[in-house]
């Protein structure tokens, strides 16, 4: 048991685990109940809204913590709050309690995320500076490398680099390897991969069916942004449109040699395709940023998990005392 | 081949001349780096060594020396590591998900994708009748 401004610290830190696991259940539930009205939304809001998603119950834990430290607990404005939710106690911490167990479970499960992601991140990070190493440079950030496979990626975190095959030049034509160039040039300029294994960290705190969800709403939303990034007019959406299925025939065909059976290795065409071919041809308005909706949701959010930390302080301590 | 691999300049130039000669000795790959650039024997020596533990470069013992050999050819390699890249960031069981998302299937077959291009023609031709107007 430990007293003063280290057990004020360590019980701020159950405070803000509990909210973020509430936030967490409840963005999740919402979410899936609104999944199918992202698509009335352009590319960057739908990008902005699956960061929110993600994001908030960080924000919301952070703001929490907040709430039940001194700064605020002392403070007359929310003195009708604290009425729901406070936290008893919070200079005393014991060791050997749920509060401390809760703490431990959480440290550890965030550390085996972040080893995992890291490792994943290096290993990569290798990779792409190998095949940099065996491929030719082309252009500014757009390496060529020999290999039958048809296949055209951005990879790489903080400096990213396209790589396009000698396969899919070879069976494309240079307009159409331009239209490829300049969808992975705009993942180079978005810093997509960076962004890409940020969400991939951050999703991993999602149940599965969420967290797969999420991830293919966002890598969608980054192919179409990177689909439309130097389209001007109807004319080159077209053109995008028809490369798109002309390589995705490619792959497929590709998909079937028996080496790489299961395989789709253009990811310049991987997802989606009649999504992103509709996206293209489409010329339909969409609906601005739900503003108000959003500010209406994290202030229910915060409220909800404010008071849920209290409440879910309370039913745990009738089953376990400490 | 291992996970974690960055290589050198010399040691991507000693794998590219082990892919052109295979196999060969430190004395044979040094021999033809002193003429093209330069180094002790020793560096050549550590440098096969280095590539041999990357996994990269076999060996078998000849005499009192090792024949060095490429364990996988450079097309293999970038295949390898394309692949590896590639399936780092896929997202797991991706059609079966994005479904949920929209009511369109994206599991495409042959004349799913003929019906794009249909659909991309008719808007072609939209456009054309559009601008001549």
């Amino acid at each position: 048991m430990i007293y003063g401004q280290w057990a004020l610290a360590l019980n701020l830190f159950t405070v803000g685990v509990l909210a973020f696991i509430v936030a967490k259940v409840f963005v999740s539930i919402s979410f899936w109940f609104i999944k199918s009205k992202f698509q009335h939304y352009t590319v960057s809001t739908r990008k902005s809204l699956l960061w929110l998603c993600v994001l908030a119950p960080w924000l919301i834990a952070l703001c929490v913590m907040l709430f039940f430290s001194p700064l605020f607990q002392n403070g007359s404005v929310f003195v009708w709050l604290t009425e729901f939710a406070h936290w008893h106690h919070p200079d005393i911490f014991y060791f050997v309690s749920w509060h401390s167990a809760s703490l431990l479970i959480f440290i550890a499960f965030t550390l085996f995320i972040l080893i995992k992601k890291a490792t994943l991140l290096y290993r990569n990070h290798n990779q792409i500076n190998l095949l940099r190493e065996l491929g030719t440079e082309k252009s500014k950030h757009v390496y060529v490398i020999e290999s039958s496979i048809p296949t055209a990626f951005t990879g790489g975190i903080f400096k990213p680099l396209c790589f396009i095959s000698t396969g899919l030049i070879e069976q494309t034509s240079a307009n159409e390897i331009e239209i490829i160039t300049q969808h992975e040039l705009a993942h180079v300029h978005h810093l997509d991969p960076l962004k890409k294994w940020l969400f991939l960290f951050f999703t991993a705190f999602f149940t599965k069916n969420v967290k797969q969800v999420l991830r293919s709403m966002m890598s969608l939303s980054m192919e179409q942004a990177a689909d439309s990034f130097y389209v001007k007019n109807q004319q080159q959406s077209t053109n995008v449109a028809s490369t798109l299925v002309k390589v995705t025939k490619l792959a497929s065909n590709y998909a079937i040699h028996p080496q790489y059976k299961n395989e789709l290795f253009v990811h310049f065409c991987r997802h989606s395709i009649e999504q992103r071919v509709l996206h293209l041809l489409n010329d339909k308005k969409f609906r601005p940023f739900p503003m108000g909706g959003v500010v209406i949701a994290i202030l229910l959010l915060a409220l909800i998990s404010t008071t849920s930390v209290d409440s879910l302080h309370h039913v745990i301590e009738t089953l376990f005392t400490h | 081949m291992k996970n974690a691999m960055q290589l050198g300049e010399l040691e991507k130039q000693v794998l590219e001349y082990l892919w052109k000669v295979d196999p060969a000795d430190a004395k044979q790959v040094h021999s033809y780096f002193e003429k093209n650039r330069g180094g002790s024997l020793n560096t050549i020596q550590s440098t096969l060594d280095r590539l041999f533990k990357k996994d990269l470069l076999g060996r078998v013992k000849h005499g009192h020396a090792f024949q060095y050999f490429p364990k996988v050819d450079r097309h293999e390699l970038i295949g390898q590591l394309i692949k590896n890249v590639t399936n780092d960031f896929m997202v797991e069981d991706e059609n079966s998900v994005i479904a949920a998302f929209s009511s369109i299937s994206s599991d495409l077959d042959e004349q799913q994708l003929n019906k794009l291009e249909a659909m991309i023609e008719a808007q072609r031709q939209k456009l054309q009748k559009n601008s001549d107007k």
